[in-house]
């Protein structure tokens, strides 16, 4: 039997049509369409469109991209005591070649996902800023993001005295 | 009775006579060209190749890195033999796209190294297959029937090290077993170890260099490997082996010194896409809950704390508990945190401050060691393998096969599962 297709708007006017299945990864359709009672009667599909007004249709493209590969995925739990949620390697390669994009794009990503409700995307975008953050002196870290240092030298030095304790051995070598 | 292979220089080895007349094993040929078993064609491709737009713009930078250092390098009038020997930019970019090709690419590349138009030749052997599989069998000792050894330069090779290095999952195992031993057993390294060692060293810096990411690692490893080469030479007065192999490995060190110093990372361009300003709270939360390392935790406080008003917020993040507890209950277990919380002054808010409890759990108990990926080894043929490739287990095989009597009930076999294996332990296995 065919899957049933629902259509999406994205916020400049697009139009796509898309697998329920992956549709409902997103937690904010999967609320529109339980609310609206919309892929409850298959014998009878809707021509409603579900309006996402938050979301570009680029971006929308690349996000229906990920969910179309990970419709199959057991739910993605992120729960703050999860050992996996810390382990910014644990990425899969095909989420990894997906995220290699510029960061504006990353950026839109990750406020696509936190608005559409993907908590999988969500993370892995959330894990490959963090890889982007890692090992980095707070000067390079501007750098990466294009963060302006509004620290006077006085404020900059009483920051660092504050953060002394973690100058150990290790962070020589770092 | 000594036991005499097809080959009288060593059993099942295969040879390749190089440009300058000496023997080398193939192997050794295919690794020392930055071969990895991750080629295009291998199954490895899914998992740790990169696409070709990704190879190019890492060949790019890390050319561009080690350009500036050849000029600097070609500016000098006596520059020592050895240091023209090496790899020009070139032959460096020969070597880095060669990496995703296959392995007959990488070894006609090194055969005709001295050659500036390389005659037309068949390829000396043929790609690997699509089921590739990097394993690795390991012998305790040998025996009367079995006489080989695996050496640790062979289970680099075999076990995929250099490709297993542009795969983030991989990586930073990888990155751990280079530090154990350069840190602690490089004077007491074999040559070819040594070659193997310095060679996947170069595909870090150059995944580092293309990636811009994990900075600290490989400053961590140079500065470890300039204090290794340093007291390898107090010890003896000199490195023990052949000195023009030290030599290289010298200069290879400086030039890698070199790249690193001049590194910059890249300044995001203002673009007019988003920020990571523009990002809400809860997003920056997130993400900042994801760093497993106290370091980048106090250095994002940092560089986000700005007093600008548009990121007034990040400031109120970082001032949370939420960060702090949560890295605690990362590293230490229930039993740890109980212990220390029952001996923890309380403060004048009756709260807890977690980052004080962090900072005296880390002294009493140190830091969690995880790795997403990590060696496994099977307890019924003594293989080494990568979990998500698997390996062709010949008890496993044998026991779901019919009997010869066709017979096909499942013979009595008890399955055991496979031991992760740690850096550490994983080095244990050779005698080094």
């Amino acid at each position: 039997m065919p899957e049933q297709k629902i259509r999406i708007q994205s916020g400049d006017g697009e139009h796509f049509d898309v697998d329920l299945d992956v549709v409902k990864l997103s937690g904010t359709v999967k609320n529109m369409l339980d609310d609206l009672g919309i892929g409850e009667d298959v014998q009878n599909p809707t021509d409603e469109v579900i309006p996402l007004p938050m979301v570009t249709g680029a971006i929308l493209k690349k996000v229906l991209h990920w969910a179309e590969f990970h419709k199959a995925d057991p739910l993605a739990n992120r729960d703050g005591d999860d050992d996996t949620s810390k382990r910014t390697d644990d990425i899969s390669q095909w989420d990894s070649e997906f995220l290699k994009v510029d960061q504006g794009t990353l950026f839109e990503l990750i406020l696509a996902a936190n608005y559409l409700d993907m908590k999988g995307l969500l993370d892995v975008c959330c894990k490959t800023v963090a890889n982007m953050i890692k090992g980095k002196s707070p000067e390079e870290i501007r750098r990466t993001f294009n963060i302006r240092n509004d620290f006077t030298p006085e404020e900059e030095e009483a920051v660092r005295k504050e953060n002394e304790w973690c100058e150990d051995r290790d962070q020589t070598t770092r | 009775m000594p036991f005499i292979g097809l080959d009288w220089r060593s059993p099942g080895e295969s040879w390749i006579k190089t440009h300058n007349g000496s023997w080398e094993r193939l192997k050794i040929l295919e690794n020392s060209t930055g071969f990895s078993g991750s080629g295009s064609d291998s199954a490895c491709s899914s998992l740790s190749s990169s696409p070709a737009s990704v190879a190019s713009s890492y060949a790019a930078a890390y050319m561009t890195a080690r350009n500036r250092h050849s000029l600097s390098e070609s500016s000098k009038e006596n520059s020592p033999p050895l240091l023209t020997q090496q790899r020009t930019v070139s032959e460096s970019s020969a070597d880095f796209s060669g990496s995703s090709f296959s392995s007959a690419a990488s070894v006609e590349a090194i055969m005709m190294e001295s050659e500036s138009t390389p005659p037309p030749s068949p390829p000396l052997v043929v790609p690997l297959m699509a089921n590739y599989q990097p394993f690795c069998v390991i012998f305790s000792r040998p025996t009367r029937e079995r006489r080989a050894h695996v050496s640790l330069s062979e289970a680099f090779w075999r076990l995929d090290f250099p490709g297993a290095v542009r795969d983030v999952r991989r990586f930073n195992y990888v990155c751990k077993v280079l530090d154990v031993l350069i840190s602690e057993k490089l004077s007491s390294l074999g040559g070819q170890a040594q070659k193997l060692l310095f060679n996947t060293l170069d595909h870090v810096v150059g995944q580092v260099v293309s990636s811009q990411q994990n900075m600290h690692i490989i400053r961590m490893l140079m500065l470890d490997l300039n204090e290794a080469m340093e007291e390898s030479k107090m010890i003896w007065g000199k490195q023990l082996g052949s000195s023009a192999l030290w030599e290289g490995h010298r200069q290879r060190l400086q030039e890698w010194n070199l790249i690193m110093k001049n590194f910059d990372v890249q300044q995001r361009e203002d673009d007019g896409k988003a920020m990571l300003s523009e990002l809400p709270e809860e997003c920056l939360r997130l993400i900042l809950l994801c760093l497993s390392d106290h370091h980048d935790l106090v250095r994002s406080k940092e560089a986000l704390s700005v007093n600008s008003d548009g990121s007034a917020k990040f400031g109120q993040i970082f001032n949370e508990q939420r960060l702090w507890r949560e890295l605690c209950f990362f590293h230490f277990k229930p039993q740890q945190l109980k212990e220390i919380l029952k001996h923890q002054p309380k403060t004048a808010s009756a709260k807890e401050d977690w980052e004080l409890i962090y900072q005296r759990m880390k002294r009493y108990f140190g830091l969690k060691e995880t790795y997403a990926e990590t060696l496994h080894l099977c307890m019924h043929c003594r293989t080494l393998f990568w979990q998500p490739y698997g390996h062709p287990c010949p008890v496993i095989l044998t026991a779901t096969e019919p009997y010869p009597d066709g017979n096909l009930q499942p013979r009595h076999f008890t399955k055991k599962a496979p031991i992760p294996i740690s850096p550490r332990a994983f080095l244990d296995f050779f005698s080094l």
